[in-house]
C-alpha cells in the first residue's frame, strides 16, 4: 500500500518514503480521476492477481507492460474498466521494477503521519498477502458506463525501461572534491544486490577525492551522490535518513530519482551532469505532460457523464 | 546569540533544493544561526516551501518547482536569517546506556583511536551532558555535540545496513542515539534500552535543540528492569 509520502517532517526526522517512482503513481491516479497522492499498490518485482467484488476503474503505469483482465491481455497506461467478479492479473516486469495499480476512489488502509506508505524505520506499512481483502469506497459502477465501450485511449507512452540506464544530474556542493572534478563521475557503474528503497549502492568504478575527510552531517536531498570513504559511490532514494555525512558531488533530477527507483540490481548507469536549466526545463516539461493529460482524463470522464469519479484533487483543477 | 551578522553561503542542492552552509567565525554561532534559520523557515507560511532540514552548521531547504525557485527561496533566507531564536529553557534527560561487548561493538576501536581505555572512553562520554544540536533520522534521533573526544572519531569505511535500536555512537567529536533499525555510518559505543520516540504523541520526542542528555552507565544485569518506552519511565 502506497502513497506519495510524508513531506515536512524533517524536524521530527522523518523522512518523505512514498513511491520509488513518484511520477508513475501519480500518472495511475490521474488515469482514475482521483488526487495524485490518493493511496494505491505498488507492485515491486512481482505479479499479482486481484478478484473484484465490484465494479471497477482501473489503471496500471511503471513497469508492467500488459495487464490482463479476465485473461484478455490490455496495455497499462490506460484506463480500465473491470467488471464485478472479473480477475485483474499484473504480470511480474520483464524490464524496470515498480508497477502501480490505482483504482478510482478511495483504498481504506491505515495511515501513520498522514501518509499508506511504509516507513521501515518506523516499523510501519501494509503488504499485500494472499487472501487479503481490501475495502474501495468507489462511485463508479457499470450502470455509469451506458455503452459497450469500456475503454479510454489516452495513449499516454509508456517508459521504457532498460537494463542499461543514463541517470541526468546536477553539480552537488562537494563536486570540488573529487580529483577529476565531476568528469570523475564518468564511467559505467552497476547497482548492486544490497540496494534498497533508501539508498543504492553502486560498484564500478573507483573514484579518487582530494579530500576524504568527513563532513558535519547535514541534510541530504532524495536523490544526492554520495562518496563513501572507501570510494563506493551510494545514491540516495526516497527512504533516506535525513542527515549524512559523506561528500554529496551531484544531485539527480527528479525524474532521474524516478528512473533509479526502476532500476533492478544489475542494472548498468551512467550519469550525466547537466546544467540546473536543463534540470529544470526537463522537470516543468514532465509536469506539463501530466498536466495536460489530466485535462484529457477530465474531459473524457466529462463527456461520458462521470464527473462525479473526479477527485476534487485531481491533477485537472490545478492544471 | 552573538549580534554578530550571520555570514553563510547558499548552494544549489538538486534541481528542488538549497544547502545554506553557515561560516561565522564560532561554532556556537553557526549552531545558533542554523536553527534560528530553520525555526523562522518552518514558522513561515512560504508558498512552495516543502521542508526544512537544520543541523550542526546547516540548512537544507526543499521546495516544490512549480511554487518556488532557488531563487525565491534564497531570497527568503536572506529576509529571515536575521530572526532571532526564541529562547528555550534547555531540560536535562537522564539515558540509561549499557556501553562495550554486544551493546558497543565498536568501543575498542574508539578507544584505540583516542589513545584511551575502553574505561576511559565510557568515562568521558558520561562524564558531562551533552547538547542536542537537533534532531533527525531515524526518526527522532537526537544528534549530540559534548565532552571533548580528543581525536576526530571516522565513520565507518562501509556503514551498517542495520543499526540496533538504541545505539549510541560517535563519529567526529558527535555523538548519536540511533532509535530505529536504520543504516548508519557511525561507531556503536553502547546501547540505551529507552525507546525515544512514541508516534502516539505530539511532538513524537519530548526533548528539543538546545535540551540536554546525560548518559547513566549501567550493567548488563541492570538492562531488563529497563524495558518501558521513555515516556513512562521517571528519569
Amino acid at each position: 500500500m502506497q502513497d506519495l509520502g510524508r513531506t515536512g517532517l524533517a524536524a521530527i526526522g522523518i523522512s518523505a518514503n512514498g513511491a520509488g517512482d513518484q511520477n508513475s503513481a501519480r500518472l495511475a491516479n490521474t488515469l482514475v480521476g482521483n488526487a495524485d497522492g490518493a493511496a494505491l499498490i505498488e507492485i515491486i518485482a512481482s505479479e499479482l492477481l486481484l478478484t473484484a467484488d465490484s465494479d471497477l476503474l482501473i489503471a496500471i503505469t511503471g513497469a508492467a507492460k500488459t495487464v490482463e483482465i479476465n485473461s484478455i491481455s490490455h496495455n497499462t497506461h490506460e484506463t480500465l474498466v473491470v467488471l464485478s467478479g472479473s480477475t485483474v492479473f499484473i504480470p511480474a516486469p520483464k524490464s524496470g521494477q515498480r508497477t502501480y495499480l490505482a483504482i478510482n476512489g478511495k483504498i481504506q488502509a491505515p495511515a501513520i503521519l498522514g501518509s499508506v506508505g511504509p516507513d521501515s524505520f518506523l516499523d510501519f506499512g501494509q503488504r499485500l498477502v494472499s487472501g487479503m481483502k481490501h475495502e474501495i469506497e468507489t462511485q463508479f459502477n457499470a450502470g455509469l458506463m451506458g455503452s459497450d465501450f469500456s475503454l479510454f485511449r489516452f495513449n499516454f507512452p509508456a517508459p521504457n525501461y532498460s537494463s542499461e540506464i543514463r541517470l541526468r544530474a546536477t553539480v552537488g556542493p562537494d563536486a570540488d572534491r573529487l580529483k577529476a572534478g565531476v568528469a570523475g563521475l564518468a564511467g559505467q557503474f552497476t547497482v548492486l544486490p544490497q540496494s534498497d528503497h533508501v539508498g543504492m549502492r553502486l560498484s564500478g568504478v573507483d573514484i579518487d577525492l582530494v579530500v576524504a575527510g568527513e563532513i558535519l552531517s547535514r541534510g541530504v536531498p532524495i536523490g544526492a551522490i554520495e562518496i563513501t570513504p572507501s570510494g563506493e559511490l551510494i545514491i540516495l532514494l526516497r527512504g533516506r535518513l535525513l542527515t549524512a555525512g559523506y561528500p554529496v558531488v551531484a544531485v539527480l533530477t527528479r525524474s532521474a530519482i524516478d528512473q533509479a527507483s526502476q532500476a533492478t540490481p544489475g542494472t548498468k548507469i551512467s550519469l550525466e551532469v547537466v546544467s540546473m536549466e536543463a534540470a529544470q526545463r526537463e522537470l516543468a516539461e514532465k509536469e506539463d505532460t501530466l498536466g495536460k493529460l489530466s485535462l484529457r482524463v477530465a474531459q473524457a470522464f466529462s463527456t461520458r457523464g462521470w464527473k462525479q469519479l473526479l477527485s476534487p484533487d485531481h491533477a485537472s483543477f490545478n492544471s | 546569540m552573538s549580534n554578530l551578522v550571520a555570514e553563510y553561503i547558499c548552494h544549489e542542492y538538486g534541481d528542488s533544493g538549497i544547502l545554506v552552509d553557515f561560516t561565522s567565525a564560532t561554532y556556537e554561532d553557526r549552531w545558533q544561526q542554523a536553527q534560528a534559520l530553520g525555526d523562522a523557515l518552518r514558522g513561515s507560511a512560504e508558498p512552495g516551501l516543502v521542508d526544512v532540514v537544520s543541523t550542526y552548521q546547516n540548512v537544507f531547504v526543499s521546495f516544490n518547482q512549480l511554487q518556488a525557485s532557488h531563487k525565491s527561496i534564497m531570497d527568503v533566507i536572506e529576509k529571515l536569517i536575521k530572526s532571532k531564536p526564541a529562547p528555550r529553557v534547555a531540560t536535562v534527560f537522564n539515558i540509561p546506556i549499557a556501553y562495550g561487548q554486544e551493546y558497543g561493538p565498536h568501543l575498542e576501536f574508539v578507544a584505540q583511536t583516542c589513545g584511551l581505555t575502553p574505561k576511559q572512553v565510557i568515562e568521558l562520554h558520561s562524564g558531562e551532558d551533552w547538547i542536542i544540536r537537533f534532531i533527525g533520522s531515524p526518526v527522532g534521533a537526537p544528534f549530540l555535540d559534548g565532552p571533548k573526544i580528543p581525536v576526530s572519531i571516522p565513520r565507518l569505511t562501509t556503514p551498517l545496513a542495520r543499526m540496533i535500536p538504541g545505539s549510541v555512537a560517535l563519529s567526529g567529536f558527535q555523538s548519536i542515539i540511533y532509535n530505529a533499525p536504520s543504516p548508519g555510518g557511525w561507531q556503536v559505543i553502547g546501547r540505551t534500552p529507552v525507546q525515544l520516540f512514541d508516534l502516539n504523541k505530539n511532538p513524537p520526542v519530548p526533548y528539543h535543540p538546545g535540551d540536554r542528555i546525560r548518559f547513566k552507565p549501567i550493567s548488563q544485569r541492570e538492562w531488563d528492569t529497563w524495558s518501558k518506552p521513555f515516556h513512562e519511565v521517571r528519569l
